[in-house]
């Protein structure tokens, strides 16, 4: 009867997603807390330790070199990053611009390289020797050719932060760009009727109408800033690099749990991770939500 | 003064499309200028050249004597309402109004009082802290009509704002923006498709078709002395009937062969046109508006014509009737209801030589008395 | 801005992202030795493909190609037919809990990564999956990000349509089957793209399950290669470049796709 099959066909359907999203979603999330209240070496020895991982966590300065790191490299990631890629996306969503889909294309061909093969590709493009950036920077301004890029503490951070830029910023364009697009061209019209100038246009027009992608990809790029671990662990050939400048919240987790064994300080500061952004999340929200009216 | 006059203009589209040819049109401080004509027939972009947002090909605009062809819409003073309002959604309905006179870099308390004002002239003083997606629809109109009335501009230009409205409210707003324009006295420039609102709006009325200028009159003039065929078939509702037909002697005076019948014109001042200049030779097509034909017993016997009925609509004390006549043409006529017809009936109507129109085969009626 | 200058800078930038990859391109055929020789390209006599034998013959760089393909697409596909079932349950059926559930899993969506990396481990560890490709599969079944791809796309086909499908006298998963996934074809095809670049750059969970290097998938596989042949550059940068071929030309065949799928849910937003 059709009736009855369609009563139960949802239930069907989702079940072999409900199933897997019970067992490795929310089974997991709910563990994790748990475990953060032991000291674990390995999956089979467990020591049950209360809030001690966390009250350790907080005066630990390994963590808190991590997450100076972590905060540097995403302030700057994304105050470099939207300006860039809102930029872009303006000079691109021009209609007197040819070729739009081809530059699209090529500005989103560094997200296509994937993360990690980026990774591996700039570990020689910032060789001190050889590699592509320094004798670039050498023959276009006669800057030395031997920067120690990825050796050079204070240097670590601004490498990542460029090679992140490079990464992500057509990804966020194609964001921008497909928002500008979406904004009514008649605004326009009326606005320069109305006397508005192109940065009063910019203003009142396009920031207005591209809001929620703006919030939207501010937030994004902040909570995937903090996740950083990839990047900086192959970049800097597996390790947290010199003086630990490299060393990101992710990556201590990873030393501590998987190196270390200790999965219990791991879930730890995997939850401390996830607060932090969450509280980063909110404030974002707060400030872009009730900030700039109608004026 | 601000006077518009339009020298010439061409439009010429870069894919070689010309949507406006050589119009020449002058517009008279304070005129209230309707442009109407199917779609595609230019008067949109002849709008949009006059505010500025369209680049002219050739010829010249000019406002209150100046040629403004290059200059910047916003130099122009010219106020505009578009079709779909094009308010700033992110605005209240009051910085959607004061928002030309900020750009204009007015001091805020005259802002204030100027958006206030106009505000109160359009009834909009409850909503001014809503902003645009929770109006209805006649509100959202207003709103757009206040943020060109604050402006105080040396032209409106409308481009068939009220389209997007149910016909209650269209009736309703078409005399509250007549009524507006009679009071501030500005030029308007206004544009629909609608012949209704043509008519009953404008001072004069501009029909276009295919990007070239047909007509330019008063209403009445388009409506008793059209042009040409085009302009006679799209001003008048229900449309005007055009029936071929050929000039032939008859009853020993001037006549026309219409449908395979003959109607004697009788003595030429009875018609509205001089049957003895040349041209009345070459007429090809008749209009008659269906409100104008006649009971067949008001009329001798050589000014009928005969037909069948193929469908009526009663509309109230009248009824449409569509009749075939005899080499099967279609001819609509509006008569009495009280006369009992049903489809099938053999009927004759009157014609009355003073209601006729006379048009030669390329459409252009002939010259009037 | 003049149009030019517009051109200049987007030509600029667009220079700025091809440069690096040229530079693998070229890299992939330089010779070792003439790595300090010729920072930037090298002269046309001495491209070589010494390094794609080199990678060939030093690792099981096949093998690791292999493992990545298998992986990807035994995830892909587990992933679209799980998200794309249960995006259209939520889509097109009304049903006690519903919102329950959409709204449990919008909220464990919030939750970063990192967060269930050690509980996972043990689950898996207890599961006997560590160091196998299960490992990495099974976890990777789950993509709340797809399903609600796929609910937001299906909630546009016609309410008709299916109603159609019903009174011609399909169940409803030839409902599903027949009628709604041929319609969603274009967010298919953007979803198996984002879900294949996923799983196949995907370096974390991996370097974590898997210990046997002939299990490696290729992320986890170049980086060792790294450390053991450090020299190598050539070698190197062949390898990656092979690695990074698959996803290009899935997306060339996906390109329209993806960009409507990304851009669909944010603007809206």
């Amino acid at each position: 009867m059709p009736l009855r099959t369609a009563r139960t066909a949802p239930y069907l359907f989702l079940a072999p997603f409900v199933l897997s999203f019970l067992i490795f979603g929310a089974y997991p999330i709910v563990r994790s807390v748990m475990l953060s209240f032991y000291i674990t070496s390995g999956p089979e020895a467990q020591h049950f330790v209360g809030l001690d991982n966390y009250l350790h966590l907080l005066q630990d300065p390994d963590f808190w070199t991590a997450v100076r790191n972590t905060a540097t490299f995403a302030l700057g990631s994304v105050l470099l990053q939207l300006p860039l890629s809102l930029g872009l996306a303006l000079l691109l969503n021009r209609a007197d611009i040819h070729g739009r889909n081809v530059f699209r294309f090529i500005f989103f061909s560094p997200n296509l390289m994937g993360l990690v093969f980026s990774a591996l590709l700039f570990m020689l493009i910032l060789a001190p020797r050889f590699g592509l950036l320094n004798a670039a920077l050498h023959a276009l301004f006669g800057l030395p050719s031997t920067t120690r890029w990825l050796s050079t503490p204070a240097l670590v951070m601004p490498a990542l932060i460029m090679v992140a830029l490079w990464l992500y910023t057509g990804f966020n364009m194609v964001y921008f760009l497909a928002a500008l697009q979406a904004v009514d061209g008649e605004l326009y019209e009326a606005a320069t009727i109305d006397g508005a100038g192109r940065w009063a246009q910019f203003r009142h027009v396009t920031l207005p109408g591209i809001r929620p992608v703006l919030i939207f990809v501010v937030v994004l790029s902040t909570i995937g800033s903090f996740q950083l671990f990839e990047l900086a662990f192959l970049l800097l050939g597996n390790s947290s690099g010199p003086d630990q400048a490299g060393l990101t919240i992710v990556m201590y987790l990873y030393q501590n749990g998987f190196l270390g064994g200790d999965l219990g300080y791991a879930a730890a500061i995997g939850w401390t991770l996830a607060l932090m952004v969450l509280l980063l999340a909110l404030v974002q929200l707060r400030i872009t939500g009730t900030g700039k009216e109608a004026r | 003064m601000a006077e518009i006059a339009f020298r010439g203009v061409n439009k010429i589209y870069p894919n070689g499309f010309q949507a406006v040819h050589r119009l020449d049109l002058s517009i008279a401080d304070g005129e209230f200028l309707v442009m109407v004509g199917p779609s595609g027939c230019g008067k949109s972009t002849t709008l949009r050249m006059l505010a500025g947002l369209e680049t002219i090909s050739s010829g010249d605009l000019l406002i209150a004597g100046q040629r403004v062809n290059d200059l910047h819409p916003r130099a122009r003073n010219i106020a505009m309402v578009f079709q779909s309002y094009a308010l700033y959604p992110h605005k209240t309905v009051q910085g959607n109004i004061e928002f030309p006179l900020r750009m204009a870099k007015l001091p805020a308390a005259e802002v204030k009082t100027r958006a206030l004002e106009v505000a109160r002239m359009l009834e909009l003083e409850p909503l001014l802290q809503r902003k645009p997606g929770l109006l209805s629809g006649g509100q959202r109109q207003r709103v757009a009509m206040a943020r060109a009335l604050v402006r105080d501009p040396v032209a409106f230009l409308m481009d068939e704002p009220l389209s997007n409205l149910d016909a209650k409210l269209r009736v309703q707003m078409r005399a509250e923006i007549a009524a507006l324009q009679r009071r501030t006295g500005t030029t308007t420039v206004y544009v629909t498709h609608d012949q209704v609102e043509a008519m009953t709006m404008g001072d004069r009325v501009a029909v276009f078709k295919d990007g070239r200028l047909q007509q330019v009159d008063t209403p009445q003039q388009l409506f008793e002395r059209p042009v040409n065929t085009f302009v006679a078939g799209f001003i008048g509702s229900p449309s005007m009937n055009l029936i071929a037909a050929r000039m032939e002697p008859a009853g020993g005076g001037p006549g026309l062969t219409v449908a395979g019948e003959r109607i004697a014109l009788g003595r030429e001042r009875e018609t509205r046109f001089d049957l003895t200049a040349d041209e009345a030779e070459g007429v090809a097509c008749i209009g008659l508006r269906p409100e104008d034909v006649v009971d067949p017993q008001l009329v001798e016997e050589d000014r009928r014509l005969h037909g069948r009925v193929a469908l009526t609509e009663l509309l109230g004390r009248e009824q449409m009737v569509y009749l075939d006549l005899r080499d099967g043409t279609r001819l609509v006529a509006r008569l009495h209801a009280d006369r009992r017809l049903k489809a099938g009936d053999e009927i004759a109507v009157g014609i009355d030589p003073a209601r006729l129109y006379l048009f030669q085969a390329d459409g252009r009626a002939l010259a009037y008395r | 801005m003049r149009r030019v200058v517009v051109y200049m800078l987007l030509v600029i930038f667009a220079m700025l992202c091809l440069v690096p990859i040229a530079w693998l391109v070229a890299s992939a055929f330089k010779a070792n030795a003439d790595f300090h020789v010729y920072p930037v390209v090298p002269p046309v006599e001495r491209l070589t493909l010494a390094n794609f034998t080199s990678l060939f013959t030093q690792m099981p760089f096949l093998r690791f190609m292999m493992n990545s393909f298998f992986v990807a697409g035994a995830t892909v596909i587990l992933q679209l037919f799980f998200s794309s079932l249960g995006g259209f349950a939520l889509a097109k059926y009304d049903f006690a809990g519903k919102k329950a559930v959409m709204g449990v899993m919008l909220a464990t969506m919030m939750i970063p990564g990192p967060v269930l990396l050690a509980p996972m481990y043990e689950l898996i560890y207890h599961m006997g999956l560590i160091d196998s490709h299960l490992g990495l599969i099974v976890p990777g079944m789950v993509n709340v990000f797809g399903m609600f791809l796929f609910r937001q796309s299906m909630l546009s086909v016609p309410d008709e349509m299916l109603q159609a499908a019903r009174i011609d006298g399909c169940n409803e998963f030839q409902i599903f089957w027949h009628v709604v996934m041929p319609v969603s074809r274009p967010i298919v095809g953007a979803f198996c793209l984002i879900a294949f670049m996923g799983t196949w750059n995907s370096f974390l969970w991996p370097q974590i399950i898997l210990q046997s290097s002939d299990r490696f998938t290729l992320p986890i596989g170049l980086n060792q290669m790294i450390g053991v042949y450090e020299a190598d550059y050539g070698a190197m940068m062949a390898g990656t470049l092979l690695a990074v071929l698959p996803v290009v030309v899935l997306f060339f065949l996906l390109q329209k796709e993806f960009i409507a799928g990304l851009t669909k849910g944010a603007v809206k937003g």
